[in-house]
């Protein structure tokens, strides 16, 4: 079974890597800054007891306040999980760093998130949109995006 | 003196018989080699993910059906084993047992498909295609007789199914597990000693075991270079502890490890269809679940092993009857990942092997 980390002890262990970051320890995910964001996946890989090395899924939702981005990791090393979340405050403009140099896995859900959520990915290799066609209007897993039906 | 020599870009697809759908490849040569590649998506998108927040969670099942449409039963479990997490419902013992004896029988007809296609791709036209479709077929007939559909099958329910299995199933079921083996002998038997197969796929398009852990490789991809991951021994759900079944493992990453690997997934599928055929118990096959389903606001990340590779489904629930979020981790998507590493340098020729043994089915990919 894998099992999911302790989000307390987590943060306990970057905190004493990098001095100064804020992260809050939700009972089910661990929550961090946009800016910090890239310093602590490195973390969360180099580690030698983490060692987050897959990332399983990385995806974004929309709500009023923030759009967040939300990690799935794993350890295949260890056979552990966790779920590291981002929250994005500027829906006009959001952005954060891309983890493309980190895992090669983000490259192509990165482009999703862009195209679908207007998130800019900075540093990313080949940002443009992935599904719908440069030129098209609005991001449509947006909630203030009109469906047709 | 040199001779002045200029790149080539040349388009595969988007409307190409080996792109398995409508997917545009956009490749620079050298000559004959490829140095970079560009793969085009987006022409299948449907918007499913968008679609289904406007619907509700029942509403939803079918779209499952129509992401991997060769593997729509696998589809239907992730999800509504994703949306019963969210919601609480427990899963009567039958179900569960009918849902392992579907799974399996699904990666089968999958993996007869996506060789079947490969070998089409080599160049060894229709002839191997219509082997592995023949066994296909009798699958394809089990899960007619179940849910009245040969391809989008829509039978899974939350908490159970939609009717029990019918009376017919199960002895032909028995008939296809004692012939099964022996056809799996006889396609080893003509392609993995097949002396073109060899030559056009040992050591073809290697993907080596750090870049497939780190680009998201999933299932028979993933295994084939050497790594040791698969959802149903790692994070195990339904009754998968309940059976013994080896997962196969090969080193090289490269085409015909690809191709080994589901030859040897499919050994072990009739093992485990043995094992649940046997258990199989009598009983109900509908937990409790109410008609209207308003699952507690929260959010759920859960995950089965598809044919193609780690399937999950990603969703966040607020309280009403329609899904706030609905997201779908996609094997076949982030399987081609790291494709563009494991073409350059290789000849035209070899991309569509290379390709081919992946295995993708578009309506995943776009969605």
């Amino acid at each position: 079974m894998t099992a999911v980390l302790d989000y307390p002890q987590l943060k306990a262990a970057l905190s004493k890597e990098l001095p100064g970051i804020e992260i809050q320890a939700d009972g089910s995910f661990l929550l961090v800054s946009p800016e910090d964001m890239h310093k602590v996946c490195e973390r969360l890989t180099s580690l030698p007891s983490i060692q987050m090395d897959y990332l399983t899924n990385l995806t974004a939702a929309d709500y009023s306040e923030y759009i967040e981005i939300i990690f799935h990791l794993n350890s295949i090393t260890h056979n552990t999980s966790a779920t590291v979340k981002t929250r994005l405050t500027d829906k006009k403009n959001p952005k954060m760093a891309s983890v493309v140099d980190i895992w090669r896995g983000a490259e192509l859900q990165e482009r999703e998130i862009y195209d679908l959520f207007g998130v800019f990915f900075e540093n990313h290799i080949g940002l443009k949109r992935i599904f719908l066609w440069e030129g098209f209007e609005g991001y449509p897993l947006r909630k203030d995006f009109v469906n047709g039906h | 003196m040199a001779i002045k020599t200029e790149n080539f870009i040349l388009n595969i697809g988007p409307q190409h018989p080996s792109t398995h759908g409508v997917f545009r490849l956009r490749i620079v040569l050298d000559g004959e080699v490829i140095t970079d590649l560009e793969p085009v998506f987006g022409y299948l998108h449907r918007g499913i993910e968008k679609l289904a927040e406007g619907r509700t969670y029942l509403q939803d099942i079918p779209f499952t059906d129509r992401l991997d449409y060769l593997g729509s039963m696998t589809n239907n479990h992730a999800y509504v084993m994703a949306v019963e997490k969210l919601a609480g419902i427990t899963v009567p013992e039958r179900a569960e047992y009918i849902r392992v004896i579907l799974d399996e029988l699904q990666r089968i007809a999958s993996h007869l498909a996506g060789l079947g296609f490969f070998l089409n791709d080599l160049g060894a036209l229709q002839t191997p295609l219509l082997y592995m479709f023949r066994e296909r077929e009798k699958i394809v007939e089990l899960f007619d007789m179940c849910s009245g559909q040969r391809l989008n099958y829509n039978y899974y329910r939350f908490g159970g199914f939609v009717q029990d299995l019918p009376e017919e199933f199960l002895p032909a079921l028995k008939i296809l597990l004692d012939t099964l083996p022996g056809f799996i002998d006889e396609y080893e038997q003509l392609i993995s000693t097949n002396e073109i197969v060899l030559i056009r796929t040992k050591g073809v398009g290697v993907l080596k075991r750090d870049l497939a852990i780190n680009s998201s490789a999933a299932g028979p991809v993933l295994r084939a270079s050497g790594i040791n991951w698969d959802i149903r021994r790692n994070d195990p759900y339904s009754i998968y502890n309940r059976f013994e079944f080896d997962i196969p493992i090969a080193k090289n990453g490269d085409t015909y490890d690809r191709y080994m690997i589901r030859i040897l997934e499919m050994r072990q599928s009739v093992r485990i269809l043995r094992q649940a055929v046997k258990d199989l118990p009598e009983g109900e096959i509908m937990g409790k679940a109410p008609k209207l389903l308003k699952p507690p606001a929260g959010e759920v990340y859960s995950r089965i092993e598809g044919p193609k590779g780690e399937l999950g489904f990603y969703l966040v629930s607020d309280g009403t009857d329609k899904p706030y979020r609905w997201r779908v981790r996609p094997p076949c998507l982030l399987n081609l990942s790291a494709l563009k590493d494991m073409v350059v340098g290789w000849k035209v020729a070899d991309l569509m092997a290379i390709f081919g043994s992946i295995d993708i089915v578009m309506g995943e990919v776009d969605r």
